[in-house]
């Protein structure tokens, strides 16, 4: 088994060091990586098999003793895989790993899974495999198993490969009433390329489902950040005291929110006037921040609130006893492969982003994340995260107008109000509101938030499209969540929406020539384990009645 | 709901560990009354078990298997009924404790977790996937679970043991070692299974049959080290407690898989942690 670990970690480092080369040398781009990183794993299958003409190299390549090296090998590199962040980035993998990043980097480990060397340890595996299907035996049901086990993974790879070469996929945004004829492919630097479709694609109509299930009021403790929920209440609870350990009383529940307290909806909080600095930071930041109609380049939404912000500065969010404090922002957001961090691709504001952090009223880091104006989903935030509903808007380099239309569209778009409760602190005796989706810091461990009961209340979502060819419809249909639809050798699976835009729809789009490859490999290995481990003791038991009963085979 | 859960949990933990306790017995002294009394424990823990999975599940009309908690059910009712099976087909009741405790185990891992409240399915879930990929997965884990009791067994006492099974020639003995096999063989089939319907369902819902998701990747791993369990099988000098060590290990994994994802780093936007 040495010999079999040495050929395999052989293998990994010179695909390691023909990545760097090819790479570094510029053949090698973060868009044709996958292209690449499968053709060399297939050469080396092509190899592995060639050398499997001589005999006592094909005994040896379809044996158990190289084939359990290759497991394990696999096993430890898709752990590995797990353990270390993957694309994530040169400036994240810098502020995770320290100096060990180019390390990793250099390995090509922060991705992995893409990797040449990881594509060759395949391609060995590979080899093995097509051996052990050649290797002649006796047509017995174990070894009919074994090869339909064997053959299944290997047709299961080719149609991998074959997906990786020769398929596409990619993203389309669309708005009701807006077509397309091409999607966006992303490409390895994190930028994205047209590619054509060969029809049109119009959004006709988006819907967006909810379920019916209320609102939940849950007691967090917050420890840095760690959180740990304590007690959860229907929020339309009649035990008003249901919180009292607390020392919370539940005062009044509004499915459709309250009149707006200590600061107006809608109304913008000036730069400054929030800041830790002005305004002493905390819930103290509510006095004094109401400053309608001032507009700014960039507002962070958090439940009614509208806080102007300006990079580099720290803001308070009212009620919350939250910060926000913004450290980065870019026009027109693009990750750079060649130094794994954020740039600007253009002074055009394409994809404006914020890069912000959370924290609590001690001024504790909660949360660091991005915000993007046009996809607020993107940053993938999680329900209960803190300020989980955070928005960003911008409006630099937008004419007055468009800004006003686009602020009203969201407007009518965004006409269901914010369920809210309104609480008492006993400690100190003052009223709260508490608005879904936006925490209240009680002291320096506990928080209150309201969520949908149930965890997410999105039940649904589905868009209504028609395929045109030539300006003609040829085909209208409803595409959903787990039922996509096909046209022109195109999947097209409903993948996104936008809570705040509700005549926004987002779509994956993809080509996979390999796909029936695959499930068919996937099927024909799963009727060889069957057979293996299930028709065997079959076979033999039926073997040892027919002996105990005097006959025999 | 949520008291009516905490209850049911409470009666089927105590019910499970009193089942343990009986077959902890039949290893001191296997008596009429015993060999009789524990399998009825343990199908009566099965049977308050089953009524709070199908309770649950009529009662917010979708699969309870969302949360940690409702799948922590699930595998306690898993375990009970793939050992209930390995007793019934080998007439062998000495799994029956680290079974039993496994499944009361499970129960009090789900007794102290304090999210027991159903949650709504998100749209990816609500396939028609959803219910074979979860359930081949937690009875793969069952038999896997119940293959890591016997290789603890076959470690500590790897002598033959004697097992009565009418379609076997009289007198012939069944090893500790083959029972063990055929756990994790028949556990490694679910596990291919549930990774070809979790690949057909993945492709489906995002249009990916594998995105290397933590989770993705650790059921694969799982995957290789039983491969390789089956794989070693056949070398006569792997046979015994070296592959009992490799399915101790490959349950480890198999835990890692199922309750370790939230220790990963690369596990924030995956769709299968636990929240």
């Amino acid at each position: 088994m040495l010999t079999a670990f040495w050929i395999l970690a052989v293998g990994y480092l010179s695909g390691t060091v023909l990545q760097q080369v090819l790479s570094r040398s510029g053949i090698v781009t973060g868009e044709n990586l996958n292209v690449w990183a499968m053709s060399s794993g297939l050469a080396v299958f092509i190899m592995t098999s060639a050398a499997g003409l001589k005999k006592s190299s094909r005994r040896f390549l379809a044996s158990t003793t190289f084939a359990v090296p290759v497991l394990v090998v696999l096993t430890v590199l898709s752990i590995m895989g797990t353990l270390v962040l993957q694309g994530a980035g040169g400036e994240i993998m810098q502020r995770a790993y320290g100096p060990a990043a180019g390390i990793l980097a250099g390995f090509f480990i922060d991705d992995l899974f893409h990797s040449f060397g990881f594509a060759m340890v395949m391609g060995l595996g590979s080899g093995g495999l097509f051996l052990t299907i050649m290797l002649r035996r006796r047509w017995t049901l174990r070894w009919t198993g074994s090869v339909s086990a064997h053959l299944g993974l290997l047709l299961m790879l080719l149609g991998v490969v074959i997906g990786s070469i020769w398929g596409v996929e990619g993203r389309l945004n669309l708005n009701e009433g807006v077509e397309s004829d091409s999607f966006y492919v992303q490409t390895g630097d994190k930028d994205v390329r047209p590619h054509p479709l060969g029809f049109t694609l119009r959004l006709d109509d988006f819907r967006l489902e909810h379920y019916d299930t209320g609102y939940d009021l849950h007691v967090f403790e917050v420890d840095g950040k760690e959180r740990k929920k304590l007690k959860t209440v229907s929020a339309d609870t009649a035990d008003k005291d249901a919180l009292k350990e607390y020392g919370v009383k539940i005062l009044d529940y509004s499915p459709e929110g309250f009149e707006p307290g200590p600061v107006q909806t809608d109304e913008i909080i000036q730069p400054g006037a929030g800041t830790r600095e002005h305004a002493g930071g905390g819930e103290n930041a509510d006095a004094g921040t109401n400053a309608p109609g001032v507009e700014s380049a960039h507002v962070i939404i958090a439940g009614h609130h509208r806080i102007a912000v300006e990079p580099g500065g720290t803001f308070a969010v009212p009620v919350t006893g939250m910060e926000i404090e913004v450290i980065n922002f870019f026009k027109d957001f693009v990750m750079d492969m060649e130094t794994h961090s954020p740039r600007n691709r253009s002074d055009s504001p394409e994809n404006p982003a914020l890069e912000i952090i959370i924290r609590d009223s001690e001024s504790r880091e909660l949360e660091r994340t991005w915000l993007f104006a046009k996809f607020p989903g993107f940053h993938g935030r999680k329900e209960d995260a803190p300020l989980s509903g955070l928005r960003y808007e911008y409006s630099g380099n937008v004419s007055d107008a468009e800004a006003h239309d686009a602020k009203r569209a969201m407007k009518a778009g965004g006409s269901r109000r914010t369920p809210a409760i309104k609480v008492m602190i006993k400690k100190d005796g003052s009223e709260k509101i508490v608005e879904a989706g936006q925490p209240l810091l009680m002291g320096e461990k506990l928080a209150l938030v309201m969520l949908p009961a149930g965890g997410s209340s999105i039940r649904d979502y589905l868009s209504t499209v028609s395929i045109l060819k030539n300006g003609q419809e040829v085909l209208k249909n409803t595409v959903e969540v787990n039922h996509p639809i096909e046209y022109g050798g195109f999947s097209i699976y409903q993948s996104d929406y936008r809570p705040e835009d509700p005549t926004f729809s987002g779509f994956q789009i993809v080509r996979d020539p390999g796909i029936l490859i695959v499930y068919f490999g996937l099927a024909l290995n799963l009727a060889g384990v069957l057979l293996v481990i299930f028709g065997q003791p079959v076979v033999r038991r039926k073997k040892r009645r027919s002996q105990t009963g005097g006959g025999g085979e | 709901m949520s008291h009516n859960a905490e209850i049911l949990t409470l009666i089927s933990l105590i019910v499970y560990a009193a089942a343990a306790l009986a077959y902890g017995l039949i290893w001191i002294k296997t008596t009429k009354i015993l060999k009789i009394l524990a399998p009825v424990i343990l199908c009566a823990g099965l049977a308050v078990n089953l009524f709070q999975l199908i309770g649950r599940w009529i009662d917010t009309s979708q699969p309870p298997f969302k949360t940690l908690y409702e799948s922590l059910v699930l595998l306690a009712a898993c375990i009970a009924l793939v050992y209930l099976t390995v007793e019934l087909v080998y007439r062998a009741r000495i799994l029956g404790m680290p079974s039993a405790a496994g499944s009361a185990g499970a129960m009090l891992y789900a007794y102290l977790d304090r999210a027991k409240e159903a949650v709504n399915l998100p749209p990816a879930l609500q396939s028609g996937w959803f219910i074979p990929h979860v359930v081949v997965y937690f009875f793969g884990y069952a038999a896997l679970f119940v293959a890591f009791g016997a290789s603890v067994i076959y470690i500590i006492r790897p002598k033959p043991i004697v097992i009565r099974r009418p379609d076997l020639v009289e007198g012939q003995l069944i090893d500790l070692e083959r029972l063990l096999n055929g756990s994790v063989r028949f556990g490694f089939a679910l596990l291919t299974a549930g990774l070809l319907v979790g690949a057909v369902w993945a492709k489906a819902a995002w249009g990916d049959y594998w995105a290397w998701d933590p989770k993705e990747t650790w059921s694969m791993v799982t995957w290789f080290i039983f491969a390789a369990y089956i794989h070693l099988y056949g070398m006569k000098k792997w046979r015994g407690k070296k592959l009992a060590w490799l399915v101790i290990i490959g349950f480890g994994a198999v835990m890692f898989t199922y309750l370790g994802m939230n220790l990963l780093p690369t596990a924030e936007q995956s769709v299968h942690v636990y929240q």
